[in-house]
């Protein structure tokens, strides 16, 4: 187990090392950044002296440990545009998108566990019928094209809800359906394969042998060991899909969040912010990755044992 | 013999049974589809690119004021919104085609050598896919369009970059059990080469499992697509995409609804039936991935 656990978190540092040398290449494709700063009027003098300063005349492997050794420090650099420090930035978008994102989580969740488990039960009934079509149709919709028919109908159309933008519980209500299809659509798709594998197990055939009420049996045996595969999912979702992948729902309702945020980087060419944003949600994946496979081991003794 | 004659007749009976449930709506889908993009010009009653101002904003042919020359109305700038989708599909079939092409061949490359030689290729291979699979998807491929600028080749190679690492683990995961197989030892005992064994003995071998994945990534590969065009990081202007089309139509949801609610639903359509065509191809081809 010892062994496991450090060989995973070596092999996480590894992948967090081979992501700042990605980004950085990413930043040198993105073009010179001291012609950005310029602009159009400037003397070879003045860009030498800038390169300088900015280190840029240095030798490339240089350049990176430069880099890497800021990013240690935390220092993303600062914004292109409003010259502001892009941890500080990111770090004032988070929140809104945290807070969108645990909505998103809790909706996915407490609807999508139980019909998962009950369309597993109950296979082939008009229940288990409902939750194929809603994974079909969540696994298929463009989530940035439901955001505007959601807007059309209910904010323009029927007036009930706000357009747009973060403020009372209701500007909730629009974002969390949007993003949280996707997130139910997966979690229930997840739990119902998983369960469907359990309930033909032996334990569970010797738990109703044994007269274990059914009740019990679904909830409590099968529930748990289903729970494993779907507790990944989430794991990984929490980062991937809702911090990062919201670009797209944060930009249809200007939810002020990162995923805004990287919208807006990237339309306006803000290149050490993009560079930042990328770095810590990859950085922050492949940590959740990480804590996600420790926790999988704890809860599946079978991982444990093999992998010693 | 004749276990393998019978376990084969099973076979054969057990395809036959899942070719009669052949997904044939999605299919009829997909081939339109495909077939708008290949023939655009003679299916399209206008340009997709010129409008006539005057005629902007039509509504569809079936409402108040739309007319019967313009079936699904008309954008801001007079264009005809059925020509646009009908032009949009070649963005949208171009892109899933070739990077399913790309991202296949090279996941499945990489994940056979890392599979088959095993040791440091195999640490060194998968590390990276390791990485890749943690990059934010919508991002890294929003940065990078921006960074080499968007053009359809572009958007090809970014998309690619980003989704090889599926197909690299499933074409791993397979060359490691079938490397153990005694056909593969004795081609080796034969004296093949380890290129000759890994073309001749592996690829095919694993081909259907990845002819499935293939098939059900399409329908994620031209929601990135789509998603990428929304966010204005996709095709350039003015050749129309749907993910675009519907980006222009957002902002006249409460006037003009038909403007994105038509390439929506073309997204939709498509990216549907290729799920369920790629859920039929798996129980058909590799019942097996069902698990995954």
């Amino acid at each position: 187990m010892q062994r496991y656990i450090l060989s995973r978190i070596a092999q996480g540092l590894v992948a967090l090392l081979l992501l700042t040398v990605v980004v950085f290449v990413i930043t040198r494709l993105s073009g010179d950044p001291v012609m950005l700063m310029l602009g159009v009027n400037y003397t070879p003098e003045d860009y030498a002296i800038l390169s300088h300063y900015l280190g840029l005349d240095k030798p490339l492997p240089m350049q990176y440990l430069t880099f890497l050794n800021n990013v240690l420090h935390g220092d993303l650099g600062y914004t292109l545009h409003a010259r502001m420090p892009v941890i500080d930035i990111i770090l004032s978008r988070l929140p809104a998108t945290i807070k969108l994102g645990s909505m998103v989580l809790l909706v996915g969740i407490v609807l999508g566990v139980p019909i998962g488990v009950l369309a597993a039960v109950k296979r082939g009934s008009w229940l288990d019928g409902v939750a194929r079509t809603l994974a079909l149709v969540g696994q298929s919709v463009p989530s940035f094209w439901l955001g505007i028919i959601l807007i059309g109908v209910f904010s323009v159309g029927l007036g009930w809800l706000p357009i747009a933008g973060m403020g009372g519980p209701l500007h909730y209500v629009l974002p969390t359906a949007c993003l949280g299809l996707f997130v139910l659509a997966a979690v229930m798709r997840l739990t119902r394969s998983s369960m469907l594998e359990v309930l033909d197990s032996d334990y569970i055939r010797m738990a109703r042998i044994k007269g274990v009420s059914e009740r019990l049996v679904v909830w409590k045996h099968a529930l748990r060991n289903s729970l494993i595969p779907v507790v990944t999912y989430i794991g990984l979702l929490v980062v991937a899909a809702l911090l990062a992948g919201s670009v797209v729902v944060e930009a249809v309702f200007a939810w002020p969040g990162t995923g805004l945020l990287a919208y807006q980087a990237v339309s306006t060419r803000d290149f050490p912010l993009i560079q930042g944003l990328v770095l810590i949600f990859s950085a922050a994946f492949i940590i959740v990755n990480l804590l996600v496979d420790l926790l999988y081991a704890y809860l599946d003794p079978r991982i444990r044992y093999q992998k010693k | 013999m004749q276990i393998a004659f019978s376990s084969m007749v099973k076979r054969l009976k057990g395809k036959a049974l899942v070719v009669k449930r052949a997904p044939v709506i999605p299919m009829v889908i997909l081939a339109s589809a495909v077939s708008m993009a290949l023939f655009a010009p003679f299916l399209a009653p206008y340009s997709p690119t010129m409008g006539n101002l005057p005629d902007k904003l039509l509504p569809p042919s079936w409402m108040d004021g739309g007319r019967t020359e313009f079936l699904l109305g008309t954008d801001r700038l007079g264009r005809d919104i059925l020509s646009r989708i009908i032009y949009g599909a070649r963005a949208s079939i171009a892109v899933a085609a070739a990077v399913t092409l790309v991202s296949g061949f090279v996941g499945t490359m990489a994940g056979v050598v890392a599979g088959y030689f095993g040791g440091k290729t195999d640490a060194i291979i998968m590390r990276l896919v390791d990485m890749v699979l943690s990059l934010p998807l919508v991002l890294i491929a929003l940065a990078l369009a921006i960074a080499i600028g968007p053009s359809i080749g572009n958007l090809i190679l970014i998309i690619s970059l980003l989704i090889w690492g599926p197909f690299a683990r499933q074409a791993r995961a397979e060359t490691l059990s079938l490397r153990e197989r005694d056909f593969v030892n004795l081609a080796r005992i034969a004296g093949c080469s380890n290129f000759s064994i890994i073309r001749r003995h592996i690829i095919p071998n694993i081909l259907n499992t990845i002819v499935v994945l293939a098939s059900l990534q399409v329908g994620m590969i031209i929601v990135l697509e789509a998603s990428l065009s929304f966010l204005g990081a996709g095709i350039p202007p003015p050749d129309p995409s749907w993910g675009k089309m519907v980006a222009d139509g957002g902002a006249l949801i409460g006037s003009a609804w038909w403007v994105s609610v038509f390439p929506g639903l073309a997204i939709f359509f498509t990216v549907m039936a290729g799920n369920l065509f790629g859920d039929w191809l798996r129980d058909f081809l590799d019942p097996k991935l069902r698990q995954v």
